[in-house]
Parts: C-alpha cells; structure tokens; sequence
C-alpha cells in the first residue's frame, strides 16, 4: 500500500467514527434545499459586516444573545431606509433576529476561487475541480431517486450537475402543468383521448416493454438511462397532488408584489414547488438560485435590494415550512464575495472570501444555531479581506501562522454537510466523489 | 493611427482585471469610497478561473518526502526510505545559484520548445547518473525505450501538456523569465503531436540534475526553487509517475509495460452499415434513408457517402449544425424582443467616441402611431420581427456556412452578416433587399428626410410584416465596421460581454473554448500557494494569474475595438478603453498585445480590424480542427469529447485508455477536416462513420468506453422534432391547443407545412415566455440561451428525463397518432403492392385479425405482423422478424386494442382526426403548388372496424417507446 492510500484508508477510518447526525431515529430527514447566491455576494453587506468598505450606510450590528449564547453579527441595514435603492422595507435585523436560533453562520469562507463556474461547482460540490455531482443532487439520490421530482432545479438553475444518479426536475412554471401530469386528457380535463380501458391497456403493454428492455440490455449506460426513463414514467401520475397543492397557493402571508421584491417571490414561487413536492413524498433535495449579485457595477444599487429579496425569499420558505410542518434545512453558498474596493463602474469585483449560512426549521437540531464559525480580517492597510484560519478542535478563530489551524474551505464544510445529509458513509463519499480530510468536530453540535 | 490615438490614452484605469459581468450597467461615475493608498485590488480574480488556495505557502518540501512512494520494480532501497541520496541539504525556499534554469534571456527557441541544450549552460554540468545500459535488466534496451515512452504518453504527457505548458512555452511566463525547458505551443499541432513533441523536449533534461535528484522531480515539486511554485504536490500520483519515469530513465528502474493495455478497435461492437446511416440520418436531418439508398449500401463504408450527400443537403440539416454552435456559444440569448433591442441601441442610440452614430436601432418605431389596419398591432409585430432577425444571425451565419457548403472557417471570417428584410434596417441595409415594401420611392424620400412623419407630418407607405422572417441572405455591414463571422456577431458580443474591467476575456475565454480547443477555466484549478500578493499588475505578476492570462489576454486584446458596456456591439476604435489602452506603456497598466498569442501579435497595420486578423490566423490553427470536431460531437453525441483524467483518479488508467482510444478517433476527424480544406461535411461523414457514433456494444468492461463511445442519450426536444417528421410526416403541432384570451379549444389546425417553424417541442408560444419557448420545451430542456449569471444552470441541456416532460411526452405520444393514423389511412394509392403510406403499407382499415364469423384470418394476422416489423424498423430502427417476441407483443397489444372496440364500432374519428374531402383538396392543391405528387387518397371519417383507435395505441406503443426517445443504435443483427 503506498502512504497516500494508507493516508485515505486512515483518514477514512477515523470519519467512520464520527456517528452522522441522521442516523437519531428521532429526526426526520427534511427538505435539503440549496440558496445559490449567483454571482457572489457581498457578505461586508450582510453577515460578515465591514461598514468602512461601503458606501452605504449602516452599523455592525449584533442579534440578541442566541440559545448558544453567541451573539451573530449583520449589516444594521433597516428597512424602508431611503438611502437603500429599490428598498423592499425589509430590514436586515427583522430576518437575524427572527432566526438567529435557527441560523448557523459561516464566515471566513475561502473558496479558493474567483470564477464563477468553479466557485458555484465547488459549492454545490465540495470539488473544485470538474466532476463532482451537487450535493444536493447526491442526497436526492439517495433520498429516493425513483421519487417523481426527487431533485427540483428553480428558474435560474446553478450548479445541479447529478452525475446520473438522479433526474433533476426543471420546473421553473407551472402553467400547463395539468398538461403534462395528465397526458391522457384533453380541454381541461373535460375529454380524454382514450378511454380508461384503452388507456389502463396501453399503460400495461408500455410498462412490460420497458421492464422486458431492461432486463436485457447489456450496455450499462443504456440501463442507466432505461432507469431513468422508467423512474420518470411511472412518477408522471404522482403529480396530480403537487399541482393540487399549487393551486391552493401558499399558506404564509406576503406583502404585494412589485418590481422590487419580484425576485423573492420568484424565489418562494420555485421554492414552493419543492416543499410541495416535499409534502407529497415526492421531492428530497432542491437548488434555487438568486442569480443577481454579480454586481461589477453599480454595486450600490444593486446588492442591497438583492439582499433583501434574499433574505425575505428565505423567510418565507420557513414560515412556510413551519406553518407545514415540514422540516427543511436551506444551505445558502455563494461562489466567493467582492472586493472591499469599488472599482471604476462603483462595481465590486469578485473577491476569494464570502459567507455562507444555514437556516434549519424550528423542529430540527442538525446543527447548534445561534453560531457562527470563522471569521474574516479587514486589512486596511491593502484594503483586502482575508478569510481567517480556525482551530479544527475548537472552530474558533487562529492565528494564520497556526500550522494546525485550517481555512474554512467549501471541501471542509462539505465534509459536515456529507455528514448532516447522510452521505458521509455512503458509497458518494467513500469511493465516488471522495473529499479528503476530517469534518469539523464542532460544526453540527 | 497610432500617433493620432495617443493622445487618447485613458488615464483612469485602475486595474487591471478580467470581471465576467453580464449585466453592464456603466453608470456615471460617483465618488468612490476607496482607500486612496491602496492598490485598485481583486480585479484580478475574474473570469480566471484560478484556484486560489489558503494563504499558506507550505513547506516547499524536502526530498525526504517520498516515504509513500513504492517504487515498484525499483531497485531495492538502502537508504532508510529516501529512493535519493539527499546529499548536502539545500535550501528549499530560495532560487538555487548553480540551478539557474530562469538564467538569462531565453534560447532562440522553436514552436516546438525544442531549444537545443546550451552545451555550456549550467544543467548540462550537472551528474547525468548512470546511463540507462548500465541497469538494464535484461530487457533489451528498444524495448526499455519503448516502455518509458509508453510510461511518459500513459502518465505524463497530461501533465506537462496541460500544467506545464501554461509556462513552459514560448509564450509562457517561465520562457520569458529565461527557462530553458521549453514545451510545445498548443497551436503547435494536434494534441498526440504535441505529446511527441514535449517527450522530445525533454530528452534534454531527462538527466539534468542537482543535488544528485531530477530537475524534473524537484522543479514541479518545488523541492527545488521554481517560479510557477508546486505544481505537482507531494506524494500524488503526478509525483510518483514523475518519480518512476526519472528512475526508468536513469536506469535505477525497470520500465514494465501497463497491466491495462490500450484498447482498440477490437474491444467496440459497431452496428452495420445500414443502421449507420439511418442514425446519421436521424442526428443530421429529418429525413429517413430511401429504400434505394439502403439497398445501395455495401461493405464498404463509403457506400453510405451519396445517401449522407442528400441527408446533408436538407435544411434541417444546416439547421442541425447551427443548433450545435447556439449551444456552444448561447447566442440565443437575446431572441426575445425586448432582450433583442438592448442589443440593437448599439446600432443608432448610441454614438461613439467620435460622435458618429451607425445604424437605426429601432427603425420600425416610425409606425408607432400609423393608424393600424384590421386592428393589428403593426409596432410591435415590426419589432418582433426585426428581433426575429437581429437575434438569430450567429445561427443563421453558420447555416448559410453550411447550407453554401463553404470553408467552414469563414463562421470565423466571413465579412458578411447575416439579415431578414427586417434586420436590414437597423444595419441601414434596406438595399440589400429587392422587392417588398422598401421598394416604395417614398419610403427614400421619407428616409433621406429623416422621416418628418414622427413629427406629425405623414409617413410613408407602411410596411406590412408580410415577408419571410426566415429569409435570411448575407449583407455586408456598411464601412468602417469590420466584421468577422461570429466574433463580431452582435450576440456573440452580447452573450460574452466586456466591461471596464472584463476587458474582453470573457469573450476571449469562449473563443479559446469553441474554436480554439482550450478550455481555460479547466486548465487551472490547482490551488497556488498565495492569493492577494501584493504585487504590482498582479495580471502579469501573478503566478497565480499569469499562466492563464498569457493564453487569454492577447485573443482579449484583439477584440478591442469592440470595448463599449452597454453597448456591446458597439465598434469604436478610439474609444477610451479600445486600442489606446492597450498602447498603455505604465507597467502597472500593460495589457499584453492583442494577437492570436503572445509570439503572434496583431500587425500595427490591423489594428483597425484586429478581429478580422485573429479570424483568420485562427481558422489556420490546428486547434481550430480540433474545437470543431468536439463541437460537433458533442452536439451529435449528447456529451463533450473526453478531457485529458486526472491521474490523481483511482481509476485513472481506465480513463485513459478509453480518452486515449477516442483521441485517435478524433484527431483522425482533425485530418479529415483540415485535409479537405476544412469542409464540414467530409469531417461529419467521418464522424458518422466512426466508432465514436457507429458503436453499439462492448467486448470490454472498461465502463469509460460505455460511457463515451456510441449513442445514448435521451434526444432533445429538436432531435424529437426531426425524428417526428422523418418518421410520421408531421411535427408535434397545437392540436388540441386553446386560444387565449378566451382560452378556448382551438380546433382549427393546419398542415404542418403552414407554419413551417412552430412547433409544441420547440417553438410553443402559448406560453411561458422567455422569447417565445414555451413551458413544454423547457421542461424538455430546450436551451433558454445565458438567462442568468455564469453560475447558474440552464444553460445546460437536460439529459435525463423527469416525471414532469415524461408526461409531456406521453402527451406527444398520444395526440401524434391522433393525427397521423386517420391520414395515413386516407392513402390508399400503391407502389408494389404496398400502400404508399409511411405507417401502414402492409394493412388496411379492414384489416383485421378474424373473418366476421371469429375465425383467424392469417392472411391478414401476417399482415398486421409484417406491418408491426416495418414498424420497429421505422420507428426503432430495429430489425426483428415477424416471430420475434416484441413484434408478438405488438400484436398482442393490437389484438386486445381491437377487442374493446367492440361497443363503438362506426363511431366518428374524433375531433381533429376525421379526414375529410375540403382537408384532402387542400393538401393535395398545397401539394402541387410545391412540386408533389399527390398520392391517391380517400375520406376517413368513421372507426368502421376499431382499427382506427387500435392502431392509434400501437403508433403510441411505439413513439412512447425507449427506442424513440432515445438515440439508439442496434448492433449487428437486429435489437439488442
């Protein structure tokens, strides 16, 4: 055995050890859904928060003393401030307030990248190099991958790559939907082409071709896609609850809309398609993007507003959750943050160091909230910021010449998620799409 | 020019950055809140896709490093686990005085990096170790060289090929910081070419060495001082690999061929010569091979070239390509109309630098208040057709490209844009367009004067959106706008925008991508040691920026004269940002020279038409063969050419086995593209023909060869269109549609050949939105063009089906036979005995199974067989006789089918399905306006038999089927 492997083996062996959080008999697997910050935002704006780096006013601000008895720290931006431009009225404090028990905040993020397509990748992937599914992808596989919308993909995509292990479900509208989930009808419903007998006929005759195609096949990625397609097939008809759901409409109240929070209801309207996918035992994971923060220009009166709708789309989705019943934990990334500096367009251009958060709903306990982990350093001197290391041990910040001390990396985090979704110890982790390295002792606790 | 712009040197640029935004807002400038002693920061992280690692540096290792490394049939180790003797310790972290490999300026050096070896440089002193005879043992020496170059081609030519010669290049930043070790260009040919060329240039530095260990082991470990830092980490594979390859080569190794050897032809079952060119036929066209096309095919695989000379001669086929090249480049990004006018502002709202405005961006909007006829909205059809055909001219140049049969470089060079009669305008090109409504002499006079009419006074005659929106022709764009096919193309430029700190890689980026084979956010995902040094034009300074910018900045450079934000089609060569910045001698601000690469710069006299230059110095480059060979195989195959494993992957050998197997194919399509002077259909016939489409199944387990080899994948909502028309005749159209706005069911139907481009799979307009795609389609997966930021996701083809357009197909399954077995049925005409129908030649309405008193009729139950045959030939393209189970199956379901119909005997077609004598006489004189002969045909109005409902459910049975929504080639004698 050369040392690398002897190294993996080891390392392997010592995550065995740790017992993955849902193994708890007690908790129930909820909705994973991905928030993609798209562009990469600007966490000095939001919950790592530098007031000297931007033109818009506010104050650091600290949430109330949390159950975990820390304090998480948010731009004190308030809503219906007419400085902000396309003010939503919804103010920052509301949103840390509200959650801050639900909320782990991770700061100090080093995404060791400043591109978009590999700093989403490794996102949703814990890799940054090409190959690895999202995350979300993998756990929807396992969540069932037979499910008719086990993974729901919103408008705007992002980074949702599956690797083949599960169909993702575009399902950015659903006009026509009643189309699709009911091919056999016509007129809404009032005519069918067939009549039952014909239709229940033809259904059994096309399922024993499919099953008589599959049991023969010898090429593998013709099985593969003979899944797939059998998967989906008999999934069609599941549908009928999802957009009998939909047409009742969400349950949680929202102000009107207009063209300022367009992009929050855009974001609940996709988002809504998942948990309602949830509820009917159809979906397992999803991945919205708010694809907004790419704001090279104008930055000022862009990432406020997107912020915003942001962070109310998140609200929503756990109110709607809760009044539900539905468990879900939201992961919101971002591919990296923006520079301290505004560059000659009043933009911010990409910068390696962002934040990512994790809310949970009120019934669950897959993480301490109340948190953060990591941190950042302003150097006003260069006018940079610089992700901080942590102690593995402690997750408290280090000094950057602690040799034990480590950087928050998307591969880091990863190794928790893995653990928090349950994919630590499946054939995903261990052999396929392995990341190296040992998860945080106290990032679920 | 040169002094008449100097002038124009902008001072105000603070960084020097490559930012990929796609929304450009370009506001006024404000007051920035701005540490005025800083260095303008970051900008340097942009469209480089750079992995920028935590800021520790590491140790830069010692030679003690390789407790992991298992030597294999190395000698056996006396050194307590070091494979080297580490003689005198050295200092790690510093240049080494007697390894002065970045000493002075470079040799004059080849395009093959091959510089021969200064005999009185300081490596050629060093202890070249004992000499390869010495150790041999008893493997004759050939066959030990062979063997190492095998080692090299197997494990390394990927790394020096892609991690190596991002510097060791002549354009690369270690050549120019003096190194002798010195790689093939990438332009240097095709990639198994370069690999030979780099395993030559090493021959000069295989025993190179210091401190008695490889320079080549302890440069790209960093166990010795190197520039570009550790690019190959301790104890990987990469280091191993390098580790053994030096042993062999300094004879303390025996050289043992793989355990894996490489795969060949031998290890792919292809499918026949018949179902290959029904294949092609399906992923080129929409059209089946005759049958005297099929019977003309041979054993020898150019027998299907005069079928495949038809195929490709169809429109859909041109259609097909430039498809393919809208997936690449996502120039379908402003096809809505409003999307479209951003867009057009370039051409007439806005000036350049100069004060000259080109253009009349919305030409159209002089009928904004003509009175409107017959109560239509005349403004805004003008404005959806000028979007129409300001939208689709990157997809229409390629087509013209094709449809011309022309050197399919000229997507690149072409002078010429492509224009409807309603994009004309906008370009001032109404003169290019004879007839129609810009014939009218008022419609000059109106135009010489400015049209006064906006002012209240009359207009001229108003044109009426009767011409063809899909009649494009090239016209070229007035002086002193120079074009350059798809680089200038206003969509190419507008999907790939600039800014002030973007500076055109973005852009650049894609081009080295699509025509250029270089994929450049994949190059660099190694984590470097530091980000954020704080180093003056970090762009150029950088190490971690450098390697990358080097490829992409000079192709960025040339596409300077386009450097507006937004306004991004906007030429303006004296813009502040345009040429002038590029003159920028301040070492801060240098921006390398436009060019095709660093060694290849834009001559001063191009400057002007700097794109025009890059154009064609590209379409000469080997790469250019090599990106449109992958272009097309992906775009047939449904998943991109393999990338070069990663040797850190534990099956990495399989990878390559089978990467290496479908390079050969490939480069083999390289020739054939670049020999026939870059004709796309004698690359494409080749492709058809090859084991990359032709295989089938596999005598082999390496499941990368599955996975990459033959055809598979679900087909997209444009390949099910073709495969609809091909197959039945007709598109899947709104049969049973409603009409808003009073939703109503729309009953009313057309021949498909009415309205020639729409269609529910691809161009819905119902609803939905999103320039007119409607929600069938993308749930399909039709591509939406770049409607978000780069990290999102739709701009990815759906490549599995969901249960959510699973059911949009059952639909398409169900309402597709509605149609097209009443019609079919109304031909009654016969050719040899068989009905010229392309669904049910060998039966007819009456054609049932039993005589009237139940007794089996076996005339007639062959029939029905020999017509479900046909039927898995036309429909899966699969041969399976009238015995076998499936074609059993069928008629079992046929039979049952037919049983329940007894109550509704006689009962009418069905709404939409009854095929009445207006209908016929309405085909038929459609029909002779357009050249066909019309086959004999009979009304259909009545299910007399049951036949009618039963044979639906059996064309359903088979278009709902595996085999026809999927890609599907049968091996050699029938299904699998």
């Amino acid at each position: 055995m050369k040392r690398r492997d002897f190294l993996k083996a080891s390392a392997a062996l010592t995550g065995t050890l740790m017992l993955p959080r849902q193994v708890r008999a007690d908790t129930p697997t909820p909705l994973w859904l991905h928030l993609h910050a798209g562009g990469g935002w600007d966490p000095t704006l939001l919950c790592d928060p530098y007031p000297e780096v931007n033109n818009i006013a506010f104050s650091r601000q600290l949430t109330s003393t949390t159950l975990a008895g820390e304090q998480i720290a948010y731009a004190g931006l308030s809503g219906n401030d007419t400085s902000i431009p396309k003010d939503t009225g919804y103010g920052f404090g509301d949103f840390f307030e509200t959650y801050k028990d639900q909320m782990l905040v991770l700061n100090g993020v080093n995404p060791q990248t400043a591109g978009h397509f590999s700093g989403a990748r490794f996102a949703a992937s814990g890799k940054l190099d090409a190959g690895y599914p999202s995350i979300f992808a993998l756990a929807a596989a396992l969540g069932g991958a037979d499910k008719a919308m086990a993974y729901v993909v919103g408008a705007n995509g992002s980074y949702s790559v599956t690797g083949g292990h599960v169909a993702e479900t575009r399902l950015s509208n659903s006009r026509f939907l009643d189309d699709a989930i009911n091919p056999n009808s016509l007129f809404h419903n009032t005519q069918t082409m067939y009549r039952d007998d014909e239709y229940a006929l033809l259904n059994t005759a096309k399922a024993a071709r499919l099953q008589r195609l599959m049991a023969t096949e010898p090429n593998p990625e013709r099985q593969k896609a003979m899944t797939q397609f059998s998967n989906a097939r008999s999934g069609t008809p599941l549908l009928q609850s999802v957009s009998a759901a939909l047409a009742e409409g969400p349950q949680v109240g929202r102000p009107g809309q207009n063209n300022n929070n367009r992009l929050a209801y855009n974001l609940f309207d996709d988002g809504l398609r998942a948990l309602i996918g949830y509820e009917m035992g159809l979906t397992v994971a999803a991945t919205l993007n708010a694809s907004v923060f790419d704001t090279h220009g104008s930055h000022d009166s862009l990432h406020p507003n997107g912020l915003q709708n942001l962070l109310m789309a998140v609200d929503w989705l756990v109110q709607e959750a809760q009044l539900r019943s539905l468990p879900m934990v939201v992961v919101i990334t971002s591919e990296f943050g923006r520079t301290a500096s505004y560059n000659v367009a009043d933009g911010k251009d990409h910068w390696p160091n962002t934040s990512w958060m994790m809310l949970q709903t009120s019934d669950l306990n897959f993480f301490q909230g109340g948190r953060t982990i990591g941190s950042s350093t302003f150097d006003s001197a260069t006018w940079r910021i610089h992700s901080n290391k942590i102690d593995p041990a402690t997750c408290l910040p280090t000094n950057d010449d602690d040799e034990n001390g480590v950087y928050l990396t998307p591969a880091l985090i990863h190794l928790s998620l893995r653990d928090m979704m349950g994919i630590a110890a499946t054939d995903f982790a261990t052999h396929l799409y392995r990341i190296d390295g040992t998860p945080l002792t106290d990032f679920l606790l | 020019m040169g002094l008449f712009r100097a002038f124009l040197i902008f001072n105000c640029m603070l960084a020097m950055a490559c930012s990929t935004a796609l929304e450009d807002p370009d506001p006024p400038p404000e007051e920035k809140k701005q540490n005025p002693n800083a260095t303008p920061d970051a900008s340097l992280f942009e469209t480089i896709d750079a992995g920028i690692g935590p800021a520790n540096s590491g140790d830069a290792g010692s030679i003690m490093r390789d407790a992991g490394y298992d030597a294999g049939t190395l000698r056996p180790h006396n050194d307590g686990g070091q494979w080297i003797d580490a003689g005198a310790p050295f200092v790690p972290d510093g240049p080494d005085a007697s390894v002065n490999i970045y000493a002075g300026a470079p040799q004059k050096l080849t395009d093959a990096g091959l510089s021969p070896l200064d005999a009185g440089s300081s490596l050629a002193t060093f202890d070249a170790g004992p000499p390869a005879s010495e150790v041999d043992a008893g493997v004759s020496l050939a066959g030990q060289a062979a063997c190492q170059e095998d080692h090299f081609h197997d494990r390394l030519a990927g790394l020096f090929r892609r991690t190596c010669a991002m510097c060791h290049t002549v354009d690369g930043i270690a050549v120019d910081q003096g190194a002798s070790f010195v790689l093939a260009s990438p332009h240097a040919g095709k990639e198994s070419e370069i690999d030979a060329l780099n395993f030559q240039a090493l021959q000069n530095f295989l025993n190179a060495d210091v401190n008695n260990a490889s320079l080549l082991w302890q440069k790209p470990t960093s166990t010795l001082f190197h520039g570009g830092g550790e690019q190959i980490q301790e104890s990987s594979e990469a280091e191993f690999a390098l580790l053994d390859f030096v042993n062999m080569v300094s004879g303390q190794m025996s050289c043992t061929p793989s355990n894996l050897p490489a795969l060949t032809s031998n290890d792919l079952v292809l499918t026949n010569h018949t179902a290959a060119l029904r294949s092609a036929a399906l992923l080129l066209s929409d059209t089946l091979p005759t049958p005297e096309e099929v019977a003309a095919i041979t054993s020898d695989l150019s027998s299907l070239d005069p079928a495949l000379d038809r195929i490709m001669s169809s429109p859909a086929y041109a259609e097909r390509i430039a498809i393919i090249y809208e997936d690449a480049l996502l120039t379908n990004t402003y096809r809505s109309k409003n999307n479209s006018l951003v867009l057009q502002k370039a051409w007439g709202q806005q000036t350049d630098s100069q004060g000259n405005t080109r253009g009349r961006y919305q030409w159209y909007k002089d009928y904004a208040t003509y009175p409107q006829e017959n109560e239509r909205d005349l403004f805004q059809e003008m404005a959806g057709l000028t979007a129409y055909g300001f939208s689709r001219s990157a997809k229409e140049l390629v087509k013209h490209v094709v449809t011309e049969q022309k050197d399919f470089g000229e997507i690149l060079t072409a002078d010429y844009t492509m224009m409807n009669i309603y994009s004309a305008p906008v370009y001032e090109r109404e003169d290019a367009f004879d007839g129609g409504y810009f014939d009218d002499e008022s419609y000059w006079e109106e135009r010489e004067a400015g049209f006064p009419g906006l002012d209240g006074g009359p207009l001229p005659i108003p044109p009426m959106p009767s011409a063809d929106r899909y009649d494009f022709k090239p016209v070229t764009i007035p002086a002193p706008v120079p074009t350059a096919g798809l680089l200038s193309d206003i969509n190419f430029l507008g999907t790939w925008p600039t800014n002030k700190v973007n500076l055109n890689r973005s852009r650049s980026r894609e081009v080295l991508k699509t025509f250029l084979n270089t994929d450049i956010l994949a190059q660099v995902n190694r984590t470097p040691e530091s980000f954020a040094a704080d180093v003056p034009n970090p762009t150029y300074n950088d190490p971690t920026c450098v390697s990358c910018h080097h490829l992409m900045d000079p192709i960025a450079g040339a596409f300077q004269n386009w450097p507006r934000f937004q306004f991004q089609a906007l030429y303006d060569p004296l813009h502040e940002n345009a040429q002038s910045r590029w003159a920028n001698t301040d070492p801060l601000l240098q921006l390398l020279p436009p060019g095709l690469s660093r060694s290849d710069p834009v001559p001063p006299e191009r400057m002007d038409d700097s794109l025009v230059w890059l154009a064609e110095k590209m379409v000469d480059d080997p790469r250019f063969a090599a990106a449109t060979v992958r272009v097309i195989f992906e775009g047939l195959s449904g998943r991109p050419a393999m990338t070069q494993p990663n040797i850190e992957d534990e099956d990495f050998m399989q990878q390559q086995r089978a990467y290496q197997l479908q390079r050969h194919y490939l480069e083999e399509l390289e020739d054939a593209f670049t020999h026939s002077g870059r004709d796309l259909n004698t690359m494409i016939k080749a492709m058809v023909k090859s084991p990359l489409l032709r295989a089938s199944h596999f005598n082999n387990h390496n499941p990368y060869l599955h996975e990459h080899f033959g055809l598979h994948r679900m087909l997209t909502p444009e390949d099910l269109e073709r495969k609809l028309v091909a197959t039945t005749g007709r598109k899947w159209r709104n049969y049973f549609g409603r009409v808003e706005p009073n939703n109503e069911p729309n009953y009313h139907w057309g021949f498909d050949t009415d309205v020639p481009h729409q269609s529910l799979l691809v161009e819905f307009r119902e609803g939905c939105g999103n320039g007119g795609n409607g929600c069938y389609a993308r749930w399909y997966g039709l591509l939406g063009g770049q409607n978000i930021t780069p990290s999102g996701g739709n701009s990815r083809r759906l490549s599995a089906e969901n249960a959510v357009f699973n059911g949009v197909l059952q639909r398409m399954a169900a309402e597709i036979p509605w149609r097209v077995v009443p019609r079919d049925f109304a031909i009654i005409s016969k050719t040899n005995g068989l009905f010229e129908r392309v669904l049910f030649p060998y039966v007819d309405l009456d054609t049932l199974p039993t005589d009237e008193n139940g007794d089996a009729n076996l005339a007639n139950q062959n029939a029905i067989k020999a017509n479900l045959s046909y039927l898995a030939q036309h429909l899966w393209g699969q041969t399976l006789d009238e015995e076998h189970p499936e074609i059993a199956a069928a008629y079992d379901l046929f039979v049952a089918a037919l049983a329940l119909q007894g109550p509704y005997l006689g009962f009418g077609a069905g709404f939409s399905a009854s095929v009445e004598q207006d209908e016929i006489d309405f085909k038929e004189a459609w029909e002779e306006a357009n050249g066909i002969a019309s086959p004999q045909r009979r009304e259909v109005t009545h299910d007399t038999h049951g036949t009618l409902r039963a044979w639906r459910m059996v064309i359903d049975y088979f278009i709902s089927d595996y085999h026809f929504l999927h890609q599907s080639v049968p091996p050699e004698g029938g299904a699998p």
